[in-house]
């Protein structure tokens, strides 16, 4: 190896974006670039998530995965994508989406590269869900219910069916449920498992919320972006987008599967949502587009926002109709051909 | 020490602990009225947890560090250096000293260019919604450390005994 | 190599501790040099630019000066006589009456005050005069309230509890319920030391029971009211989901002025000194947690940890025998260092470990607090003991204190040896959440 780069997941091992991620990572990167490009995992003792801009930018980090929606400030293009996290979409359709949206629109790269960080694409959740101590059925049975929400789409939608919705760490979510402090979580399914939730959660309702897209998973440090020969820059962005499908593949949807079993062998009930909620919720979410186009121009200042999130749409459905049935490897391949090989990495985040 | 110089010291000191003071009395009625209202009216304070984390714990901590100085609150182990004979002892002290003033002015240096960049950024947070500014928030460690520094470097200039000898409590 | 700069830093790191460099700066100072050597100066000035805010800034770390104030507010407006009166009433008839009553006072103390040093004081204050008069020796009685002191840590809310969990990302309110059966089985332990001394040493133990100035049972349960009142707040919204245990402090601090204004000892003196020890402790404590910060991040950098980390597992100590070599570890820094340091310094090292080995670090949490607190009576450098030596300055010299505690410390070691004999000890309460 001539270069090994330190690499940060800012979670720990056990968690999918480090143990599937950055371990997939590693080993597409030695492929990629003839085994000249290596890395080194440091844990979140080192950089954790709400470090990592940080460490990032005093190159702590060389390449580490960043929660975009951190900084709505300094990056209103990624809060702007993050607003339209209840759009319904696909996992995997929906990575490609956010991947192609902020590679190819020019204000997005400026944000990144004024914020002195490069964009290598993004993964995302399952579709979340409501996972509760008391069945959710009705609107009527969301009403007055604390819920906790992992951003202001979810936030939103709760408090437009009378819910509470309340900002809690992830990781507080298990003592706030056990102590009775929240009746639900707003999330993946999947979280069951990650944060032991399936401990006290009694019922998962089943209802198109939203997921999560607004990440950035494989973020690198534009002082070492700089320093890398094109070719190294091309063998970085072709192993992050191989790991991000993978990502997306066991977030989205292998996570979800095992959680749902080993939710029905502890006994956890799925609700059925009643027709009339589930219209409610599409109701709701087909009026976010106008509301994340207002706070877009109202926090950020973006006055072209409608045609922002038009093209963010139109992605959307275009990479709808092309993930069908198509294994990790061949989105990842096809995000290839559509994406990243149209990048010129002379210029690409320099 | 200088009179003019010492009343002007204690009287930031005192200024300082009464904003800590102050800092510690508003963590507890915020919390304890988001906790009422969410339980009364399930209802509460929006961004209870980033003002409390931001401002409250941020201010606290920071804000009364000269003060903590200045009482000889900092906690320092004393096994070796008691054993060493009293004219050594002085001279360690105020190396000791020195190197403290130069690592709280390290650091508040640095923790002001960290301040500086979020200011021109604008730096805010959305919580559910709500958008919390948190770029004044960046401004307290650069202010509570660079005026340790000053604490510290005086007592370098006219070395002289922590104000008395209060007990960290554990 | 990374590892040498790393054993280089711990190095510099004690050389700076013993000539009195304060613990926070010294590992400030380490951990900028330290990533310095290794990465450039650029990384050095990102690792201490921005830890000091993010350690800070953080939510169950409120929960240090909230419960702080609560048990100086308890402390200074005088709700521990009461307890010491009550305990005396009902346990009048049994031998070291005295003694058994102010453990128990501790006890009761130590459910509405988070530290040890102020648990210590205020039961000191009102417990040795009456012991040394009723005819305990001087050196058995502050070494009784010496070692009940430490209850105040070991029973919840404890703020070393709480930065613990802050540290290994692990539920505080589960480390409180562990406190719990840890506390108890401690102070268990003590009444038996004292009902042996009785047995054995008569000279420097009455056996007699109590006599005279005992209220009546009736009047002197009247007198526990405001702490029971304040526990009863804390724990009983905290067990029914009114709040979080980071908001139980809040909710705590705020109780223990409503009761202390409701009993008519709230003065501005009050407020001003329980306000002013807060501060004092929340900053000089905080500094040090970004101190820690900062030396974990050096730590993770240089592949240290994950050294360590796998040398334990490659040498297959076994449970007991790592276990042990733990307990040597802390028996010999709580010698020298106070509970917060010595916990600071060594968590980046030993939390790997103990991830890698698959330990549960809810009750490792638990043991660990019990260890830091041993330290706390150990000599030569013995807060607890130091503190009654302030307070009852006038029966004992700390030689004394530390001849009187010895018998507490046997039965500490024998409660350690309980504890990672039979997990199931402490871990039965946190086990049913
Ligand atoms: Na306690
Ligand atoms: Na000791």
């Amino acid at each position: 190896q001539d270069r090994t780069l330190r690499a940060a997941p800012g979670t720990p091992p056990g968690h999918p974006s480090n143990g599937v991620m950055y371990q997939n990572f590693l080993g597409y990167l030695a492929e990629s670039s003839d085994g000249r490009l290596g890395a080194t995992i440091l844990g979140p003792e080192v950089a954790s998530l709400g470090q990592m801009k940080d460490a990032l930018q005093s190159q702590i980090v060389e390449i580490g995965n960043l929660l975009p929606l951190y900084y709505p400030a300094e990056l209103p293009f990624m809060a702007l994508a993050g607003e339209l996290s209840l759009i319904p979409g696909n996992p995997h359709a929906a990575g490609a989406a956010m991947t192609e949206f902020i590679v190819t629109c020019e204000p997005c790269q400026d944000e990144l590269r004024r914020f002195n960080l490069v964009y290598l694409g993004s993964g995302t959740s399952d579709v979340y869900e409501i996972l509760s101590t008391r069945p959710v059925r009705t609107a009527e049975d969301l009403r007055g219910m604390r819920l906790r929400t992992g951003g202001a789409p979810w936030a939103r939608l709760a408090e437009h069916f009378g819910a509470t919705p309340a900002q809690i760490s992830v990781n507080d979510t298990f003592e706030a449920m056990s102590q009775g402090v929240i009746d639900g979580s707003i999330a993946s399914v999947a979280d069951l498992q990650s944060f032991r939730l399936i401990e006290l959660v009694t019922h998962v309702t089943e209802l198109p919320l939203g997921l999560y897209q607004a990440t950035s998973n494989f973020t690198v440090s534009s002082a070492t972006w700089g320093s890398l020969s094109q070719e190294d820059k091309e063998a970085l962005a072709e192993a992050a987008n191989l790991a991000n499908a993978d990502m997306t593949q066991r977030w989205g949807y292998d996570m979800p599967t095992e959680a749902i079993e080993a939710a029905e062998g502890a006994g956890i009930e799925f609700v059925e949502a009643d027709a009339s909620l589930i219209q409610a919720v599409e109701e709701f979410a087909a009026t976010e587009r106008e509301t994340a186009i207002r706070l877009a121009q109202e926090n950020f200042g973006i006055d072209d926002a409608s045609d922002h999130v038009a093209r963010f749409l139109s992605l959307l459905e275009k990479w709808e109709g092309i993930v069908d049935g198509l294994e990790p490897a061949e989105i990842a391949a096809r995000l290839q051909d559509e994406v990243w090989s149209q990048v010129d990495f002379a210029t690409y985040g320099g | 020490m200088p009179p003019a110089i010492r009343h002007l010291q204690s009287g930031l000191l005192a200024l300082l602990t009464a904003i800590g003071g102050l800092a510690v009395l508003a963590l507890l009625v915020h919390v304890s009225v988001d906790v009422a209202l969410r339980s009364l009216r399930g209802t509460p304070i929006p961004a209870t947890y980033e003002i409390v984390t931001h401002y409250y714990m941020v201010g606290l901590a920071f804000l009364p560090l000269a003060w903590v100085e200045r009482q000889g609150g900092m906690v320092r182990i004393d096994v070796v250096h008691g054993m060493l004979p009293p004219r050594v002892q002085a001279v360690s002290d105020r190396m000791v000293t020195v190197i403290s003033a130069v690592i709280y002015a390290v650091l508040a240096w640095v923790t002001l260019r960290t301040a500086l960049t979020n200011s021109a950024n604008g730096s805010f947070i959305l919580t559910n919604g709500v958008r919390v500014v948190t770029w004044p928030a960046y401004w307290l460690p650069p202010v509570g450390l660079a005026l340790a520094a000053l604490v510290t470097t005086l007592r370098a200039i006219w070395p002289e005994p922590a104000a008395d000898d209060m007990e960290p409590a554990a | 190599m990374s590892i040498t700069t790393a054993f280089v830093g711990i190095a510099v790191l004690f050389v700076m501790l013993a000539l009195r460099v304060p613990v926070a700066l010294a590992m400030i100072a380490v951990s900028f040099g330290g990533v310095a050597a290794m990465l450039g100066i650029e990384p050095a000035i990102g690792i201490i630019a921005n830890t000091p805010f993010s350690f800070v800034a953080n939510w169950t770390l409120s929960a240090v000066p909230m419960f702080l104030l609560m048990g100086f507010i308890a402390y200074h407006s005088g709700m521990t006589t009461g307890l010491f009166e009550a305990a005396k009433a009902v346990l009048r008839r049994i031998p070291g009456a005295l003694p058994i009553s102010a453990i128990f006072a501790c006890s009761g103390f130590a459910s509405v005050c988070g530290s040890s040093l102020a648990t210590a004081a205020t039961m000191g204050r009102i417990a040795i005069p009456e012991m040394v008069r009723a005819g305990y020796a001087p050196s058995f009685a502050a070494g009784a309230i010496a070692a009940g002191g430490t209850l105040g840590a070991l029973i919840p809310p404890s703020i070393l509890m709480i930065v613990y969990g802050v540290f290994a990302e692990t539920s505080v309110l589960r480390v409180f319920l562990g406190g719990i059966a840890m506390g108890l089985l401690t102070a268990l332990s003590y009444c038996i030391v004292v009902l042996i001394t009785c047995w054995l040493r008569p000279d420097i133990a009455p056996p007699r029971p109590t006599q005279g100035n005992v209220l009546p049972m009736g009047q002197a349960l009247v007198k526990v009211w405001p702490v029971l009142a304040l526990m009863a707040m804390v724990f009983g919204g905290l067990f029914s989901g009114l709040f979080t245990t980071t908001e139980a402090g809040a909710i705590g601090a705020g109780g223990a002025i409503l009761i202390a204004a409701l009993t008519r000892t709230l003065t501005l003196t009050v407020m001003r000194d329980a306000l002013t020890e807060t501060l004092l402790t929340s900053a000089s404590l905080f500094i040090i947690g970004v101190g820690a910060a900062m030396f974990t991040r050096f730590l993770g950098l240089t592949g240290m940890s994950s050294y360590i980390a796998s040398f334990v597992s490659n040498a297959d100590f076994g449970f007991l025998h790592l276990m042990l070599i733990v307990v040597v570890i802390y028996l010999i820094l709580g010698m020298f260092m106070e509970p917060f340091g010595a916990m600071l310094i060594t968590l980046p090292v030993l939390l790997p470990v103990f991830r890698a080995e698959g330990i549960d670090l809810v009750w490792f949490g638990v043991l660990l607090v019990k260890l830091l607190e041993i330290g706390m009576i150990t000599p030569p450098v013995g807060m607890n003991c130091f503190v009654i030596r302030g307070v009852a300055g006038k029966y004992v010299t700390t030689g004394q204190i530390f001849r009187g505690v010895t018998p507490f410390i046997a039965a500490d070691l024998v409660v350690v040896a309980l504890v990672i004999l039979f997990p199931a000890i402490v871990m039965f309460l946190p086990a049913l959440l």
